[in-house]
């Protein structure tokens, strides 16, 4: 797992789990917060990222608060999957 | 007292067409409820990108809204009610399925299995700090509803209502509404005549 | 006067109001660690294995006894329900609201067509203030309201994808607080403006109702709903001597109440949360906890929120501690739900 085909994967998992029919998947700039003005995702959108991170990815977020700070940006959760993974 | 409620802007839509005030203003090669809701949002240029978050019933009401609220001042804040007979039946079925197909429910899909969302929807849209509330009632016993909707505007002095009924399914769309506004002087139809019209398709 | 009375519930605690209060005299809970699938445990309140819609009856049925019926008069019914009972199903049928209408014994006299509002969180409470506006605006003499949900699958899953639920019994109001539990119950009660009052009985003072306009499940930061709503109640009455508060015990929820107060004044008056005790019951709340504020009101006792620990609001609460004596003679009520929601009724002793 690299982050060169992970990074254009969370994109278009992204898009498609919170419905952001708007915005092409490679807009996502993937160092930019998702919660800014930007993408301006909120609480509610958080929680289906934690929902990508369970189907798509098997991993756990237990804690919401611990969430946004590894679902910040895509970049973050690159790595978050890359560390968890191996 | 229902008869001092006239309509002042109605929105009906069905599998047919879209009628803005009793006019046929878009006629409707009907597929499934969510690509006609999409192709109305984007031929209509809602520019409001929480709509493809939205349920089926609040999608509707953010279109409908789209026609109608211009006839409500924008000072104005208007009393919020709708109704349908089946709840928010289309995003339970579809919270079912979730949870029984996957290991978890989806957040996104389990906040719309209420009705009243819809109402919600509008209200932050168009900034409505308002009384509002969602009804059940099968379609014959819309003059329950109305009685209902004229009470809480005495009740809360409300001169205008966002009111209709509102059912969609995947496979159907129903929505018939329309601003009231009371003791409006002039003819006009009154919202008993526009939802017996409306209903009894 | 327009009033309300003959509250009747039933929760896992008891099968009528009678038992509930004693229960909470006791200090007990309904709550119960529960394992809904195998991953997690939440504490739940529900009935063991008996058949909800005879449960609704028989509420309904104990209702009826508390009351004159030949003095109703003109006669609307209201339900409550936010699930209408959703149990297993995994199919649609119709929606089982109107199932529950069929099976209660609705007397042919009354209007034939009952209103049921659905509403999120505030509908037990929302049921009410039409019933007493009905009534003020002259549509009807009487009101019956049924008020009722179920715990079930499909609403436990989806309070844990929105990681909703607490871990243990809530703790409203508290520093720790981490979420909710949910519950099953069914309260009945009958406004009226005629004298159809066989036993308890309060005058009901005023209601209201606004929504946030702020985001579809989460309150408002400024709690400006729930102040508008209060702030209507109160045009109409002195301050409360109790408030019962919507208390879910989530971050969010009880903050905004707690700023709510504060912008009115009102963080001195004594305040509980009754959803450690009952579980939140969603479509049954509003008239389930303004029956045991009815009691509070009858006794002259205040029923305390448990599990409160460490102040955990920006502003202080004067949280109930003790169940005890407490000169009272109005206590508001008050509830908030998902779609910007907030409600506020306030009752009088008569």
């Amino acid at each position: 797992m690299n982050k060169e085909t992970l990074i254009p994967q969370l994109q278009n998992q992204i898009v498609d789990y919170l419905n952001l029919e708007e915005i092409q998947p490679d807009e996502i700039d993937p160092n930019e917060s998702l919660f800014g003005d930007d993408i301006g995702l909120d609480s509610i959108d958080a929680l289906e990222l934690i929902v990508l991170m369970q189907n798509e990815y098997n991993i756990q977020i237990e804690d919401p608060k611990e969430g946004r700070e590894i679902l910040n940006t895509v970049n973050s959760m690159a790595d978050h999957i890359i560390k968890m993974k191996g | 007292m229902i008869e001092s409620l006239k309509v002042i802007a109605s929105f009906e839509m069905d599998q047919q067409c879209i009628q803005h005030n009793g006019e046929v203003i878009d006629e409707i090669s009907f597929t499934n409820a969510s690509e006609t809701l999409k192709e109305r949002y984007k031929k209509y240029k809602l520019k409001y990108p929480k709509f493809h978050k939205m349920d089926l019933l609040s999608k509707a009401v953010i279109l409908g809204n789209y026609f109608i609220k211009k006839a409500i001042p924008k000072n104005s804040t208007p009393l919020v009610m709708l109704f349908n007979e089946s709840a928010s039946m289309q995003s339970d079925l579809q919270h079912i399925y979730q949870y029984n197909a996957y290991d978890t429910a989806s957040p996104g899909i389990f906040v719309y299995t209420l009705p009243n969302i819809c109402i919600g929807e509008v209200c932050i849209k168009n900034d409505w700090k308002s009384p509002s509330g969602f009804l059940l009632f099968p379609k014959e016993h819309f003059e329950k509803y109305l009685e209902t909707v004229a009470i809480e505007m005495s009740k809360n002095d409300s001169e205008y209502a966002f009111t209709g009924f509102v059912e969609v399914v995947e496979d159907d769309i129903f929505v018939a509404l329309s601003v009231l506004q009371m003791n409006k002087e002039n003819e006009g139809l009154t919202a008993y005549q526009f939802y017996k019209k409306a209903l009894r398709k | 006067m327009i009033k309300i009375g003959a509250f009747e519930i039933i929760t896992p605690l008891g099968a009528s109001l009678d038992e509930n209060w004693e229960a909470i005299e006791s200090g007990k809970t309904s709550l119960q660690k529960v394992k809904y699938n195998d991953k997690a445990a939440a504490y739940i309140s529900r009935f063991e294995s008996a058949d909800f819609r005879k449960l609704i009856a028989m509420c309904f049925e104990q209702m009826l006894e508390k009351i004159e019926v030949d003095a109703l008069g003109k006669t609307q019914v209201i339900f409550s329900s936010t699930k209408g009972a959703v149990g297993n199903w995994n199919h649609y049928h119709k929606h089982r609201v109107y199932e529950i209408q069929e099976v209660l014994d609705l007397n042919p006299e009354w209007d034939q067509a009952p209103i049921t509002v659905s509403n999120a969180c505030i509908s037990g409470l929302q049921a009410v203030e039409f019933a007493y506006d009905g009534i003020q605006f002259e549509h009807w003499d009487s009101a019956i309201v049924v008020a009722f949900d179920e715990v079930s699958e499909f609403i436990v899953e989806g309070f844990a994808s929105l990681h909703a639920l607490s871990k243990g019994v809530c703790q409203p109001f508290s520093k720790d607080r981490d979420g909710i539990n949910i519950g099953s119950a069914i309260a009945c009660a009958v406004v009226s403006k005629n004298p159809v009052f066989k036993g308890e009985q309060y005058r009901i003072v005023g209601a209201s109702n606004c929504n946030d306009a702020n985001h579809i499940s989460g309150p408002s930061r400024t709690g400006e709903g729930l102040y508008r709503a209060i702030s209507n109640v109160l045009k109409k009455s002195a301050k409360p001597d109790f408030i019962s508060l919507h208390g879910t015990g989530t971050p969010y929820n009880d903050e905004m109440e707690a700023v709510a107060l504060d912008r009115l004044g009102l963080t001195n008056i004594p305040v509980h949360s009754l959803k450690p005790v009952f579980g939140h019951t969603l479509g049954a709340a509003g008239l389930l906890e303004l029956a045991i504020c009815g009691r509070m009101l009858t006794e002259q006792k205040a029923v305390p929120s448990l599990n409160y620990k460490k102040q955990g609001t920006s502003v202080k609460l004067n949280v109930q501690s003790d169940f005890g004596n407490l000169k009272m003679n109005r206590i508001l009520k008050t509830t908030s739900g998902f779609g910007g929601n907030n409600a506020a009724l306030l009752i009088q002793r008569t």
